[in-house]
């Protein structure tokens, strides 16, 4: 049904090591901003801190490139945010800073604080803080579900990163288990040439289990990757925590495992740079940071103007305003779409053919909700689950009359948590 | 370098999929009935279903204007104008013919809102008030003459108990509206629409399939008899073309399979207990009606919602 469009599946991944500057905002992760813990004129090393986890739902941001602190600036996010943000002039050298070094872990305590200290968030696209996600307390922990899925169209740094971090992710695994105990360790992954063959390999390197799933978006989407892999259901509102497992996307365990190996906290990404106007599509390994147009300009540029650039794939990825929008630790592709691509066909009347339910992965009848909503109706709206909408883009994709109901129901489901805020 | 970039929400694609290609697929699915109609009950056939669609188109055309309605081009009335000159007699005068075109997407569906918004299937429900009106809509042709006005059909040959004979039902050997009566090409029109994948055999399946069951508990068990109650008639018809409509039936799969399945026994009830003969249609009508409750009430469980949360 969805194109797959992995063009970048089995290139080399480059290295671009010379952006001019590097902006990183005190906010890449879900939770508080970090608070600026540099001055300007300060020389940072890679891998410093100039960012302080503010409290514990945050993370720390950590200098990506050498160079002296240009600025604290008012740094514009993608959904339209504004944070603090910390400018670096690069000098070209990525000196590592002298203060890194492998953290010792013996405990789960000093596993979080590892974490902590790491900067690491979730990197299959939310940011979440991973030192909160592995925080389980007096819970049930059994399952460790490594989500390999992939599978939104163009992305291919998660293959990548299978293949070029066996020891990482490796390590990582080992710690995990040697921590929590007595853990299942899953890898999910897609159907699929690249991806499956270096899962395999990693599962065969570690000892554990591989769990190949159909190719069919939106597999790689949490609750749906827990109940293909381990048929365990996410209560609506629950945590993946609640259903005994925790999934860790493949990058961000194999950044756990670099963190805990060398001491280098999360500063580079990989990053694929795909879609119909992109020059020669590419997977580069930046600083974060880097921005947009620095990537672009070093990838060899576009074949036309582009029309739209997206952080992610095209399904679930966020329409970024400009080319100045600084990379995140979140971003693992940058998708550029030509003027033609960028526009949307109009949409059209509902004609009820009932696709966008049957292609729900949680089951909302969309076009219901949207009718019920329209007049104000939002009752009937909660009852048809609306709330459990993971937002993945299938309704609005298969839709033959081409409404937006993917775009309705964010906005419904916005309403709806402000209506309950105001109740309480 | 500062340009100007699209924003929007994802998702940033959309499926080749659109209303336009899906009625177009109906429309080319319908073509075997029309050449059969027009093979069998010569010119005058493929004649009433072009009035008939001309009206639809025309009167869609203008009153989504009127209206400002959308939706205009998507072929959706060429689809209703098709369908209902399919089930009407040749032998129809042309004018009446027109009339019921535009009387199907004029009041039954642009006066109800446009495409999506009408509550029934327009082509049903204008076929219901013609055959309300118009002594000629009772006056099926025969194939091998179309000056023959009436005669029996073997609908009422069934009610009163005479075998008709499968063979001649099949080949369109038989009196009938004008798409209704070559089972094999009705059966080509079925197998595009699901291979297509516009329609699931769902509704056509529990629809007939119902018709069969009861009609052979009325046959007391003759399996031969039951065959004939679902080929006579414009059952299939009916159950691929009619039922399946996407705006006048239910969302969910199991609602489908229970519309049906209700329109099947009243397709029966009616057949032999009704004034009229006209079960398909009189069934469907009601059906359509029943839909809203079926949609309310047959609803999918949403993933990790419990129940008594809501």
């Amino acid at each position: 049904m969805l194109p797959h469009l992995k063009t970048t599946e089995d290139i080399t991944p480059q290295s671009f090591n010379t952006p001019r500057e590097v902006t990183l905002p005190m906010k890449m992760h879900i939770g508080k901003a970090a608070t600026v813990s540099v001055g300007v004129g300060e020389y940072v090393g890679v891998g410093d801190i100039v960012g302080k986890a503010d409290g514990i739902f945050s993370a720390n941001v950590h200098a990506s490139v050498s160079g002296r602190v240009k600025e604290i600036l008012q740094v514009r996010l993608p959904d339209g945010s504004v944070c603090q943000g910390v400018e670096i002039l690069s000098d070209g050298e990525h000196r590592l800073s002298g203060k890194l070094k492998v953290p010792k872990v013996s405990t789960v305590r000093e596993f979080i604080d590892a974490l902590f200290a790491s900067g690491i968030v979730g990197l299959g696209g939310a940011g979440f803080p991973t030192h909160i996600k592995y925080d389980v307390g007096q819970r049930k922990f059994d399952t460790l579900i490594i989500n390999s899925a992939e599978c939104e169209p163009y992305i291919t740094s998660d293959t990548h990163m299978a293949r070029d971090c066996l020891e990482d992710v490796s390590f990582a695994i080992r710690t995990v288990c040697s921590l929590y105990g007595d853990i299942n360790v899953i890898i999910a992954c897609e159907k699929k040439n690249f991806m499956e063959r270096w899962c395999r390999e990693i599962c065969g390197h570690v000892g554990c289990t591989l769990k190949v799933l159909s190719t069919r978006y939106p597999q790689g989407a949490e609750k749906v990757l827990i109940y293909n892999t381990v048929g365990r259901t996410v209560p609506l509102g629950a945590l993946p925590i609640d259903a005994g497992c925790i999934v860790s996307n493949l990058s961000t365990v194999a950044e756990i495992g670099k963190y805990l190996r060398t001491g280098v906290p999360l500063v580079r990404k990989l990053v694929t740079v795909d879609g119909d106007a992109v020059l020669c599509p590419t997977v580069a390994d930046i600083p974060i940071g880097t921005s947009v147009s620095e990537l672009l300009e070093w990838c060899g540029g576009c074949k036309s103007k582009a029309g739209k650039i997206l952080f992610g794939g095209p399904m679930m990825g966020v329409a970024i305003e400009n080319t100045a929008m600084p990379i995140l630790k979140n971003v693992n592709a940058i998708t550029v779409f030509s003027k033609k691509s960028a526009y949307l066909p109009h949409s059209d009347m509902c004609i009820r053919c009932g696709s966008c339910l049957r292609n729900c992965p949680v089951s909302i009848d969309s076009a219901a909700v949207g009718r019920a909503v329209k007049i104000g109706d939002y009752r009937t709206a909660k009852r048809l689950g609306i709330e459990a909408c993971i937002e993945c883009g299938c309704c609005s994709f298969v839709c033959p009359a081409k409404i937006s109901l993917t775009e309705n129901n964010k906005r419904i489901k916005k309403e709806l948590r402000a209506m309950n805020s105001s109740s309480i | 370098m500062m340009q100007m970039l699209k924003v929007s929400s994802s998702p940033h694609i959309r499926s080749r999929t659109s209303t336009d290609k899906i009625m177009m697929t109906v429309i080319i699915s319908l073509m075997p009935c029309l050449f059969a109609g027009t093979y069998f009950f010569g010119f005058r056939a493929l004649a009433v279903c072009l009035a008939c669609t001309l009206g639809a188109v025309v009167c869609e055309l203008v009153l989504c204007n009127i209206l400002s309605h959308s939706g205009e081009r998507d072929l959706s009335a060429v689809v209703t104008g098709l369908l209902l000159g399919l089930s009407l007699p040749v032998t129809l005068p042309i004018w009446q013919a027109v009339l019921g075109g535009m009387l199907a997407t004029g009041l039954f569906k642009q006066a109800l809102g446009g495409i999506g918004k009408n509550p029934v299937n327009p082509a049903i429900a204008s076929r219901v008030v013609m055959l309300l009106s118009f002594g000629e809509m009772a006056s099926y042709g025969f194939p091998d003459n179309i000056d023959t006005v009436s005669g029996a059909t073997p609908l009422s040959l069934l009610r009163d108990g005479e075998v008709y004979g499968i063979g001649k039902l099949f080949f369109a050997l038989r009196g009938g509206c004008i798409g209704e009566t070559c089972t094999l090409a009705i059966l080509a029109g079925f197998l595009i629409l699901l291979l297509t994948g516009v329609i699931s055999p769902h509704v056509t399946a529990s629809y007939v399939g119902t018709v069969f069951l009861t009609s052979l508990f009325y046959e007391n068990f003759d399996f031969y008899f039951a065959l004939e109650w679902c080929l006579a008639g414009s059952v299939l018809f009916g159950a691929i073309y009619m039922v399946t409509d996407y705006v006048s039936s239910p969302t969910t799969r199991r609602g489908q399979a229970l519309y049906g399945a209700l329109c099947g026994f009243l397709t029966v009830v009616i057949r032999l207990y009704g004034l009229y003969p006209e079960g398909v249609s009189f069934a469907i009508l009601l059906g359509n009606f029943a839909v809203p409750v079926i949609d309310a009430f047959v609803k999918v469980k949403v993933f990790g919602v419990e129940k008594k949360h809501v």
